[in-house]
């Protein structure tokens, strides 16, 4: 009886020994101790193989009381052969421990995905305990990567948050851009039925008012942040990119489409915009005849939010009818178009049709797995919409009608 | 030192039976009390018979002594000198004195510890029994309101020192004959007056028993304060934890008996003990019960939050900023970071200095003369609090953190419990500094496992949460509302 409880007693000691040293205070990180990183631009370097760009939060202009109107963020870089030795120059210079893992953003050059050096990158990315993997990856395209680091944006001023939100919201509200955090990333990369791709950002007309804090005392603020579409990858080199409509038609294969707004052409210089509000899409890859079938139904619902055109009567069910022709049609074609243009020009299957194909039908891909892209290159592609147009807006009668003289 | 009067009372003289001479009596009596100046006597005539009448001023009221007892009395008295027989005394009282209570003593013993009660001593030349007659009549606080277990809605009275005013206040709310009280006493040199409350129909025998067992059990030289007895009576083996209610409601008492607990009420105190206790009772209030349920329900769920906050407030935060600034959203951290930029001291050192701050405060609050009021604590407080963040020792979000914790641990309606939250918000405190969050785990690992091991006579303390019952859910989490009863059941 005794026994045991010294045995008990023995065992909690020890237990409590071990907590003591597998946890403890030198991990500790007081918050005045680090300075806090919001995103990481990359591109290659001069000297080295990478030159890191990191934007600092200069924490003391978030606290209200503290704030003095001096720069909210700035940006230190370093040269280093591995990533870690550019973070330790970078440590150097800062004099503080970078916390890291409040990196919203990882902004790559398009110069480093041109090199080799990238697939290096993406290796130290896994490998980093310190980066989360729900860390957005970009492109930063015609701009070099650290530019987007060194901006001053009143109304958000932290560059790099304000491009991240723009990034979800244009995502959420129009699917015009591919957000894919390092966790996506690294899945398509590794997929054998898929090739990875990535936003792409671009800055309208760099200034260097932009860098400034005096930028907030202005209305007209010159540089523009872009989401401009996707990033096109063949593993991890960069091969071109789509813009945001084509994007959206990615997006659309992909059943990745929650909000889009549609702009349909329904005369000489009439057009009609149709609201998205709800979208399924159902893929169906088969290989027949030494080539893979793609057939991709797209449900769409949604409703008219403007009406140019005289031959469109919203009034009567045949002009709703109407506008679901033109609807179908216009996505139909889109579609139809961005899968070839890709096809041609690329080369590489982004939408993830080997995919789907490995999952139905995994004995026939087997079989054309190690040549996928090119299987993928000579794929007949059908789409099919299917769309359901439920109201228009508040008047259901065009407004020139009762202007006196306008009508025929 | 000589032997204390538990002891002495033993001795023959003073157990052997009473003199018939009042006068050898009075003058016994008077040895023993050591010839205080507020033993009063005086010699009257009960009937054709000489005798003495004595009280202690300060136990009984002479002037009411005088109206119930002297004015019937000398209306009877005769002349002669025959002494009286005690048939006839007796026959005297039935007739004289009707319903005043009584009780006859017949050594020097009893007679002393009626005075002490309160009584007027009658001695009767030829009898060797003293007619002890309950005066009472000394001051006393008024009922006023509770002090510390205020509710919006609801009855506003609460106990007093006086053990008859609160029995009293617990027979008006349950009119039931099978309220049983039991008296005991305790304590060597005080001798305080104990009783045991609880509805027979209700209470299980055992529980009534155990009650009877640890009651009997004390042994202490004295007791002041239902805290001495609660202390005594409690299940040992809690640490923080009280395992015994205290109320100073009678309405919580009522309800409490009705479903089936023990009451203990302590002569001098206002607090009533009730038990047994498990950790719900002390989320609940009196004035849930006269709330509509929808609300009582919402307020009951706050506080049992409130609780948590206040447990782990502190604790979580230092582990966040230490060790897991991950977990904070990013412009939070933004807004953290930048306040703790620059301040001198370490988080950790800065929250356990300025908890321990709040502490003296609150120290400072109780015991500051009420002539003062709450200024001082209040003013120490906010100029504290507001001097420190000017002058950058301390940032404002620890002076949040500390505040709020402070609040949330307020909210329980019983006060002790409050008190728990302090001593182990501390433990935490310390843990999550050293350890982090895994710290604030196995502290609260510890926590749940002394819970689970604690019983209050007999319950288990996490009852009906651990173990589970189902049909007792009814009333502790959440208060199910009240239905007429189905007559058919």
């Amino acid at each position: 009886m005794i026994g045991r409880m010294v045995r008990q007693m023995a065992i909690v000691l020890i237990l409590g020994m071990l907590s003591l040293v597998g946890a403890g205070c030198w991990d500790m990180r007081s918050a005045n101790e680090y300075v806090i990183v919001s995103s990481m631009s990359v591109t290659t370097g001069d000297g080295a193989n990478y030159h890191v760009y990191l934007q600092m939060i200069n924490a003391l202009e978030f606290a209200s009381s503290r704030a003095t109107g001096s720069t909210p963020t700035y940006s230190i870089d370093a040269e280093g052969n591995t990533m870690d030795e550019a973070f330790g120059r970078i440590e150097r210079k800062t004099a503080r421990k970078l916390e890291l893992s409040h990196m919203m953003l990882l902004i790559l050059d398009a110069k480093l995905l041109a090199t080799d050096k990238g697939l290096l990158f993406f290796e130290f990315l896994e490998s980093m305990k310190d980066i989360r993997n729900d860390i957005q990856l970009v492109v930063s395209h015609r701009v070099a990567a650290s530019e987007f680091s060194k901006l001053y944006f009143p109304e958000i001023r932290v560059s790099t948050v304000k491009l991240r939100r723009g990034l979800d919201s244009v995502e959420a509200n129009w699917g015009g851009s591919p957000n894919t955090n390092l966790k996506q990333f690294i899945a398509a990369i590794t997929s054998e039925g898929r090739q990875p791709v990535m936003s792409s950002v671009t800055m309208k007309l760099p200034s260097k008012q932009q860098q400034s804090v005096d930028a907030g005392k202005s209305t007209d603020s010159p540089t523009e942040l872009v989401i401009d579409g996707t990033a096109v990858m063949r593993r991890a080199k960069l091969v071109g990119f789509l813009n945001t409509e084509e994007t959206r038609d990615l997006l659309w294969i992909q059943d990745r489409i929650k909000d889009t707004s549609l702009t349909v052409q329904c005369g000489e210089d009439q057009y009609a915009q149709i609201r998205i509000g709800r979208s399924t899409t159902q893929l169906n890859v088969d290989y027949i005849d030494n080539r893979p079938k793609v057939k991709i139904s797209i449900n769409v619902e949604g409703a008219v939010s403007e009406n140019q055109c005289e031959s469109i009567r919203l009034s009567k069910i045949s002009g709703f009818e109407q506008i679901r022709k033109l609807t179908e049609k216009a996505i139909q074609s889109h579609v139809e178009a961005t899968v070839a243009k890709v096809q041609k020009k690329y080369g590489v299957d982004i939408f993830g049709f080997g995919e789907k194909l490995m999952g139905d039908h995994y004995q026939t891909f087997k079989i054309v797995k190690s040549h996928w892209d090119d299987e993928f290159v000579k794929a007949e592609v059908a789409v099919d919409v299917q769309a359901a147009i439920m109201r228009d807006g508040m008047i259901s009668e065009n407004l020139f009608r009762d202007i006196p003289g306008q009508s025929e | 030192m000589k032997a204390g009067w538990n002891e002495c009372k033993q001795e023959s003289r003073f157990t052997s039976a009473l003199p018939t001479d009042p006068k050898q009596t009075l003058l016994q009596l008077r040895e023993l009390f050591g010839n205080p100046p507020d033993f009063q006597s005086t010699a009257i005539r009960i009937g054709s018979a000489n005798g003495f009448i004595c009280i202690l001023k300060t136990m009984g009221d002479p002037k009411t002594m005088s109206d119930k007892l002297l004015v019937p009395l000398m209306e009877e008295a005769s002349q002669g000198n025959s002494p009286l027989q005690f048939p006839q005394l007796e026959q005297m009282r039935q007739e004289r004195l009707g319903v005043l209570p009584f009780v006859y003593a017949a050594t020097i013993r009893e007679a002393a510890e009626r005075m002490l009660a309160g009584d007027a001593i009658l001695l009767a030349e030829g009898v060797d029994k003293a007619l002890c007659i309950e005066i009472g009549g000394i001051a006393a606080r008024s009922i006023e309101e509770p002090k510390s277990q205020r509710v919006n809605r609801g009855s506003d009275d609460a106990f007093t020192e006086a053990m008859d005013t609160n029995i009293s206040l617990l027979r008006r709310r349950l009119r039931n004959p099978l309220l049983r009280i039991e008296p005991f006493t305790a304590g060597e040199e005080t001798r305080t007056s104990i009783s045991l409350v609880y509805l027979e129909n209700a209470a299980a025998p055992s529980l009534v028993s155990e009650f009877r067992r640890r009651l009997t059990a004390i042994k202490v030289r004295a007791i002041y304060d239902s805290g001495n007895v609660e202390e005594l009576i409690g299940d040992k083996g809690s640490w923080f934890f009280p395992t015994v209610l205290d109320v100073e409601r009678p309405d919580t008492v009522a309800s409490m008996l009705v479903e089936g607990r023990c009451a203990v009420i302590v002569d001098g105190s206002p607090y009533v003990l009730i038990g047994p206790a498990v950790y719900g009772n002390y989320f609940i209030s009196a004035g849930d019960y006269y709330f509509r349920p929808i609300l009582a329900n919402l307020i009951r769920l706050l506080r049992h939050t409130a609780f948590l906050i206040s447990l782990f407030l502190p604790a979580f935060y230092l582990c966040v900023i230490n060790y897991h600034s991950q977990m904070i959203p990013t412009t939070l951290l933004y807004s953290i970071s930048g306040q703790e930029q620059g301040s001198p001291f370490p988080v950790g050192f800065m929250l356990i200095a300025m908890t321990l701050i709040f502490e003296v405060l609150r120290e400072a609050g109780t015991r500051v003369p009420k002539s003062i009021g709450q200024a001082v604590p209040l003013a120490g407080a906010i100029i504290l609090g507001e001097a420190a963040v000017q002058a950058g020792i301390v940032s404002n979000i620890i002076l949040i953190v500390v505040a709020s914790t402070e609040l949330c641990g307020l909210v329980t309606p019983h006060y002790e419990f409050s008190n728990t939250v302090r001593i182990i918000r501390f433990g935490l405190l310390l843990l999550s500094s050293v350890l982090g969050i895994y710290g604030i785990f196995l502290g609260l690992v510890a926590l749940v496992i002394h819970l689970a091991s604690l019983h209050s006579f007999g319950v288990p303390y996490l009852k009906p949460f651990a173990p589970f019952r189902w049909r007792q859910q009814r009333d502790m989490l959440v208060r199910f509302s009240l239905k007429n009863e189905d007559p058919s059941t």
